[in-house]
């Protein structure tokens, strides 16, 4: 069905979506929720987690967030 | 959300501290109540800062209280933050809605009338006939009825066979156009000879009217009567008559210019001074009006009127005087290069006698002089020119 509508995985199935802008802007759709957030790491339900330096919730809403500073690690748990 | 910053700076915002061991928690709960919160950072281990409307506020304390966090405003900016603070302010509300008034009412006035076109009807006589239609400065554009001061400037006026008002800001811009084909019925009918305005061979001559004084071949200068007004009928009267007729001169010109091998040319040293005045209607402020202590300078001086979004006309001005240093070097030509420079400034010369545009001058019209300090160049061109201008005959 998912092939013959050529639907996105990520509406069926609860998959996040990351876009990275250089080595600045992380932005997650569908991240779920925050579990995790200082400067240097910041963990969400989605087994994403983000290391860097100054890292800072530059916009956030319920299915987005947008992570600014200067990213080093991400990591799928 | 597109230009986001601005909407957010317009509506208002506060910047919230946020003390307690799960900010986590609390951000989560600010999503899933629908709470708008943006720049989060954090300050220490317990401490995090976030923006978010001051509407959404009374939320965030519910929050805290569910998540055991501690919150606190620690400053207030945007929009209605900033109209609460000036609203206890009233001397200076009254001072800035005064201004404003004032610039409005200034703005609905007119502060400089332009005049624009090619005529060659006196300025003053223009001046004069606006004066008379109460067009001046200081009047309420409102008061303008282009279509009426036309009417009666046509009437009064023979000579203008067109005028535009254009009203930029507090300008005014009047232009006229003149009637270039006027020929008085009075000039027409009154006797006159034709007379030569230049020098030179008659090539053709062709007689409407008058009697022909000159032949083809002969040379006339400039005043020399070509067709006369006087006319001998056969039984030997004179009658005197408005002469008419075309006549084609050949004339010739020369262009001469002289360039020598070293020249003496003041150039900018690159060093500036200005003085600067600016003037608010008619009273000028001096910021700076010492002159110059240059030795040798140019002086350029460039006056701008104030523009409101390139257009609109404020009555403030700028006047700014640029002193500019210069600096006598000697230049030393090369031959061809002095040749080159004499042709040139040759051609000039006589564009400028001529006046029009020209070009391809053969070689065989121009005469090269090469000297130990200089070289000339002289260009002669020969032309065959309409000529004759009417010259009424006085008793």
């Amino acid at each position: 069905m998912q092939e013959a509508l050529e639907l996105p995985k990520e509406l069926l199935k609860e998959y996040s979506r990351m876009t990275i802008l250089g080595g600045e802007d992380v932005w997650i759709e569908n991240y779920q929720s925050m579990m995790e957030y200082n400067d240097n790491y910041i963990r969400f339900s989605n087994h994403i987690a983000i290391y860097g330096d100054d890292l800072k919730v530059e916009e956030i809403c319920e299915d987005d967030v947008l992570i600014v500073g200067k990213i080093k690690q991400i990591e799928f748990e | 959300m597109f230009l986001e910053p601005t909407y957010q700076l317009i509506k208002g915002y506060d910047i919230v501290r946020v003390e307690g061991y799960f900010v986590e928690r609390f951000l989560n709960l600010c999503m899933s109540r629908n709470v708008s919160i943006w720049n989060v950072k954090k300050i220490s281990e317990i401490e995090t800062e976030i923006k978010t409307f001051q509407q959404d506020f009374h939320k965030l304390k519910t929050i805290a209280n569910i998540t055991k966090c501690r919150i606190t405003i620690v400053s207030q900016k945007g929009g209605i933050h900033v109209l609460k603070q000036y609203q206890k302010r009233i001397p200076f509300l009254i001072t800035v809605i005064g201004c404003l008034l004032m610039i409005y009412q200034l703005s609905t006035r007119i502060w400089q009338i332009e005049i624009a076109g090619e005529f060659t009807i006196p300025i003053d006589e223009l001046c004069k006939e606006l004066k008379e239609e109460n067009v001046k400065i200081g009047m309420r554009k409102k008061d303008l009825d282009f279509d009426t001061i036309k009417s009666h400037i046509y009437r009064r006026r023979n000579d203008v066979v067109w005028m535009g008002f254009d009203v930029r800001g507090v300008k005014a811009i009047v232009s006229f156009v003149e009637r270039t084909n006027i020929e008085d019925n009075s000039v027409r009918q009154s006797p006159c000879h034709v007379v030569s305005n230049q020098e030179g061979i008659v090539e053709k001559i062709f007689v409407r009217e008058g009697t022909k004084v000159v032949e083809e071949g002969d040379f006339v200068q400039s005043g020399d009567v070509l067709i006369s007004g006087k006319v001998t009928s056969l039984d030997g009267t004179i009658r005197m008559v408005h002469s008419d007729g075309e006549i084609l001169l050949k004339t010739w010109y020369v262009g001469k210019a002289t360039i020598p091998f070293e020249k003496d040319v003041p150039m900018p040293t690159g060093k500036k001074e200005y003085d600067m005045i600016v003037k608010f209607g008619n009273i000028p402020i001096k910021f700076r009006n010492n002159g110059t202590n240059f030795e040798k300078y140019d002086t350029i001086r460039r006056d701008e009127k104030l523009l409101v979004f390139q257009k609109y006309q404020i009555p403030i001005e700028l006047m700014m005087t640029i002193y500019q240093e210069l600096e006598i070097e000697t230049i030393f030509y090369q031959k061809e290069q002095a040749l080159e420079l004499a042709k040139r400034q040759a051609l000039w010369d006589l564009q400028r006698q001529r006046k029009v545009h020209l070009t391809d001058i053969p070689e065989d019209c121009m005469d090269v002089q090469i000297d130990d300090n200089a070289v000339t160049v002289t260009i002669t061109v020969a032309c065959i020119e309409s000529v004759g201008v009417k010259n009424e005959i006085t008793r």
